[in-house]
């Protein structure tokens, strides 16, 4: 049976699953990784890359390096989130003749569409490899914020790519499903998902066998990167008030700052203190300096508690719009990989009273989740409905809706 | 009588052709899902091995740079002490192990960058090296 690629096409990392035996699987890409960057470059010999080579090389050829493409998807050039992109990104972003948007790559336009497709293009071929057959189907995930016209265009990103896009559903509503939300009844639930680079809160209300997207809110530049920022920039601080010397003015050392300062954020949510140990990190006249700095759980706590804190307005706001109390709420889902860290749950418990789902890997929630919608049209597409289970059938009737 | 019997037998054998068809058609695509599955747990059993001593190797990568940082650093006036020629000596032998494991040095000074297989942190203005070529 031909398989639909269930697909997780993020901001900062994109991913892919399909259902195998009637499990949701998630597929590696060709380097052997679950997440692929969501990084696309066109190199000075015209050579396109994709993924994690794309993003090697960014600092090498950065006006020929697209990040973050998903914040101009279906949107006109004057918007402000399109005018924000245009002060931050490397690239060249201009206004075609109608307002849209292009993206100037080695000497040719592109729209965000055809940028976007060329990811869904690696994830459909490293798929074909991976399954060792012909991809043609998919279910794609969008935020629930997003309006007819970004669909659309992720929708065309998916037609670019060769694939027919059999559905594009909520981000919030493919994490419900990855933890089985469906089955239960009519309940209110909310999906906090704190990525790389934005923070997203859902509150879906489950009803007659559909998700409905009451309310929508966030923060589209505040997520894991920001906390990892806040480490380096403590770690630099540190170091001058020791040794007087800036680290931020060394290319170098600010690289191997920036991999302790995630390595020791990723370790602090298992354990309660790790040492960050990084010799030679610089030197001067008086010989070789070295950086050894324990940090705690609680100091890493202290540093970053203005980012966890500032996901409270926006999920205050959405409860609100919703027009539902917070010990209201039936289900708490996270996503993202930031939501790995206790204090981010520890609030997200104190908000809503209640322990959020765990259990998926929050990286992969969302993809998990298009599969298994893929899974049910791949059913709907190839199966006669005689044969299906009363089950099944439910199923289809409660995500069909 | 027997008519009537002969049409619902008739009816009866429709209703069971079409549910063996449809049996025959699962059965046809479960086995090819079988096979498809048997390849691919071949294949990842030998991809697992490799993929495990890699991420092992990749955890120890940032040591050996700290390793070669101690002795590329390491002052001129110990260059013929016992202990320090000792250090030089243990981390050779780390390297030559790690090498047998499949460990390889990438990126020689010189080398064209090749984002499949470098990782480029920064770039700068050099009168030693054309642009695109690793300096270090």
């Amino acid at each position: 049976m031909a398989k639909v690629l269930g697909i997780d096409l993020g901001t900062t990392n994109s991913a892919a699953a399909v259902i195998e035996g009637g499990e949701p699987t998630m597929l590696e890409n060709s380097e052997g990784s679950r997440l692929t960057p969501s990084v696309v470059a066109i190199t000075k010999s015209g050579e396109r890359l994709v993924g994690q080579v794309a993003k090697r090389q960014a600092v090498t050829n950065p006006e020929n390096t697209v990040f973050s493409v998903k914040r101009l998807m279906g949107r006109k050039f004057d918007d402000p989130e399109v005018q924000r992109s245009l002060k931050e990104m490397p690239y060249k972003i201009t206004r075609a003749s109608n307002g849209d948007v292009r993206i100037m790559l080695a000497g040719r336009e592109y729209s965000p569409p055809e940028i976007s497709a060329m990811i869904l293009q690696k994830l459909r071929t490293d798929a074909e490899n991976k399954l060792g057959e012909k991809i043609t189907q998919a279910v794609i995930t969008v935020p629930a914020y997003f309006n007819d016209t970004q669909r659309q265009a992720t929708k065309d990103a998916g037609t670019i790519a060769g694939l027919e896009v059999l559905r594009i559903i909520n981000e919030p509503t493919a994490a419900s499903l990855a933890y089985g939300l469906d089955k239960k009844k009519d309940e209110t639930i909310a999906v906090y998902d704190l990525g790389g680079g934005t923070f997203d809160i859902s509150i879906l209300q489950l009803g007659e066998g559909v998700f409905e997207v009451k309310s929508t809110n966030g923060d589209t530049h505040l997520g894991g990167d920001d906390f990892d920022q806040h480490i380096i920039n403590w770690l630099a601080d540190e170091f001058k008030r020791e040794q007087g010397i800036d680290l931020r003015n060394d290319r170098m050392a600010l690289q191997r700052l920036k991999e302790a300062a995630e390595r020791a954020k990723i370790e602090l949510s298992t354990v309660q203190q790790t040492e960050i140990n990084l010799p030679f990190i610089t030197a001067d006249s008086s010989g070789p300096k070295h950086l050894v700095i324990t940090l705690t759980r609680p100091k890493l706590e202290q540093l970053v508690g203005d980012l966890i804190e500032r996901t409270r307005e926006p999920v205050m706001k959405a409860l609100q719009d919703a027009g539902v109390e917070a010990n209201k709420i039936d289900e708490v889902v996270l996503v993202g990989g930031q939501t790995r860290m206790p204090a981010v749950i520890e609030l997200v418990k104190k908000i809503f009273g209640k322990d959020p789902h765990k259990g998926v890997n929050p990286d992969e929630v969302v993809a998990i989740g298009a599969a298994i919608q893929a899974g049910v049209l791949q059913g709907m597409s190839k199966m006669s409905c005689s044969w299906m289970s009363r089950r099944c059938r439910w199923v289809l009737r409660r995500l069909v809706g | 009588m027997e008519e009537i019997e002969l049409d619902t037998v008739g009816e009866q054998l429709a209703v069971e052709q079409k549910k063996s068809a449809e049996y025959l058609d699962l059965l046809q695509r479960t086995q090819a899902d079988f096979i498809n599955f048997k390849r691919r747990a071949r294949q990842e059993q030998t991809e697992t091995r490799s993929s495990a001593q890699a991420a092992l190797l990749e955890q120890l990568l940032p040591v050996l740079d700290d390793l070669g940082r101690v002795l590329t650093s390491a002052p001129p006036e110990l260059s013929d002490h016992p202990w320090a020629q000792g250090v030089t000596l243990s981390a050779r032998q780390l390297s030559n192990t790690l090498e047998q494991l499949g460990l390889q040095t990438l990126g020689v000074p010189g080398e064209s960058f090749d984002p499949y297989k470098h990782e480029a942190m920064m770039q700068m203005a050099s009168n030693d090296f054309p642009p695109g070529q690793l300096p270090r």
